[in-house]
Order: structure tokens, then sequence, then C-alpha cells
């Protein structure tokens, strides 16, 4: 993760990580003991004063055996300054493995003014909404945007004068996020992946013992 | 994405605790009232979701 930013938008970001005895893990940059809330970062690798801060906090747990660790919730946000005020939200990408609302586990909220969402909510819980309540789905569990994506969006969207070889480099971490994202597809839907194969012109041959 | 972790600190379960206190402390609100928010998909603040990602992910949720 260091290296994808500090190759591409920021400068000298170190990844930290904080654990639990339970195996909870909290993982951005400069996690701390005294202060697990990660800081903004500031996009802007030559230095100066950034447009846009990055908030960047994955949250994973240890797998029953306590080898591998599964990421159960992100969120990556866009802020317009270190205060990462409410009006200051530019978009934010969140991630819930197993959420505890209705709203898609993948989604992402963006700020802004309308005056009409009130006149869509069929709800009751609720007497106001604003546009950044809204959940909007975005790919699911497995194809969900990445942050190879916003990093990208930012220079794209020209928000940052990114380093030279920025491109390089998000497509290098992207390829590597998309093999493990295609194999761990595979292993769920092994039947799937062995028609498209055969589909292909592959010879595939099932397991003995599944 | 894949991640290379640089520097590593543990916290004690009383540690997740206290973090969790003082979370919620700074923010002036309690457990309950966040975890209804998290459970209606709205918060009162960006620095609520930010807080219910922390105590959530922490295990606290």
């Amino acid at each position: 993760m260091s290296h994808l930013l500090n190759a591409t938008v920021t400068n000298g970001v170190r990844v930290s990580t904080l654990t639990t005895s339970s195996g909870h893990a909290v993982v951005g940059v400069n996690v701390r003991k005294l202060r697990p809330d990660p800081r903004p970062i500031p996009l802007a690798p030559a230095g100066g004063k950034a447009l846009v801060y990055l908030y960047l906090a994955h949250y994973c747990e240890l797998d029953p055996e306590g080898r591998y660790l599964t990421m159960t919730q992100s969120t990556m946000s866009l802020y317009t300054s270190a205060e990462m005020a409410d009006d200051e939200l530019l978009v934010g990408i969140d991630y819930v493995r197993d959420p505890t609302n209705q709203f898609p586990g993948s989604h992402l909220h963006v700020a802004g003014q309308r005056d009409d969402l009130d006149d869509i909510y069929l709800g009751d819980e609720r007497k106001r909404r604003k546009l950044r309540d809204l959940h909007l789905p975005v790919g699911g569990k497995r194809f969900r945007p990445t942050l190879e994506d916003l990093l990208a969006f930012t220079i794209t969207e020209e928000m940052v004068e990114p380093r030279d070889g920025w491109r390089a480099v998000i497509d290098e971490h992207r390829a590597t996020w998309t093999q493990v994202q295609v194999k761990a597809a595979a292993r769920r839907n092994p039947e799937d992946a062995a028609a498209a194969l055969a589909e292909a012109g592959w010879t595939v041959t099932p397991p003995t013992d599944p | 994405m894949t991640t290379t972790i640089e520097t590593h600190e543990e916290a004690t379960e009383a540690e997740v605790d206290e973090i969790v206190r003082t979370t919620l402390a700074v923010l002036g609100i309690g457990l309950d009232d966040l975890k209804e928010q998290a459970k209606l998909g709205r918060f009162a603040s960006e620095a609520q979701r930010r807080a219910w990602f922390l105590v959530s992910g922490l295990g606290r949720g």
C-alpha cells in the first residue's frame, strides 16, 4: 500500500497496523495504539498544499486458524480538507463484509445539495435525508472499487499532480488485485470457472476428492 | 491492492475498551446511539461514520 501511494500521489506515508488479542486489526497510515484512527493523507507528492485528502482505513480479522487476515470492512474517503468535515466529503467508498442493515456491503457515498430526496423517501425511520446518506451500490464484494481506482480518479479528474510513471504503478497493483479476486471467485465458483475454461478450449478435469 | 505492513502494535482487550471509550467521549455520543445510526445507515456526521468503522472494526460494534 505504501508503494502504491508513494509512487503515485503521496510522499513518505507508511502503513502501520494495530492488532488486538481477539484477532482484529486496523490497517492504515500512522495507526497507533494511542491514536488508532488513521490520519488524513494529503495528496501532494511534490509538497505544497494539497487540494484533496485521503482517509484510508482497513479492518481485518484473523481466520479461525490465526494464519490469514481477512478484510471485514474498509473505508476510503476523499475530502477537500484535513478537517474532514461533513460538507467536505467528495466521495467515500465503503465496504462491509457482513452489513448489519439492508444496504449493499459495497457502496459509495457522495456529498452535495439535493432538495428533492425527501420526496422520494417512503420510509418512516427518519425525517430528513441528505445526499451523503445514500448508499450507491458498486461492484459487490468481489469486484468493488479499489484504492487504485480512487487514486486514479484523483489524477484523471485533475485534483492531484501525480508522480511520473503513476499509471504503470496503478496498473501493476490493479493487476495483482484482480488476480487475487479472480482466483478467489474461481475457488468459490469452481463449476462456473471450469465451464468458462472449457468454452475457451481448455481441458478441465475435476478433482477426485473435491 | 495488496498490503505490506511496515510497523505494528498490539492492544490488549482492556486497551481496546479504552480506545472505544475515548473515541465515543470525543464525539460526545454513546455506543448504543452509534449502533442505531449504523443500523439506519445514516450517521449524524462524517466523524461518527468514521468512528463506527473504528469501533465495529475493533469488534465492539
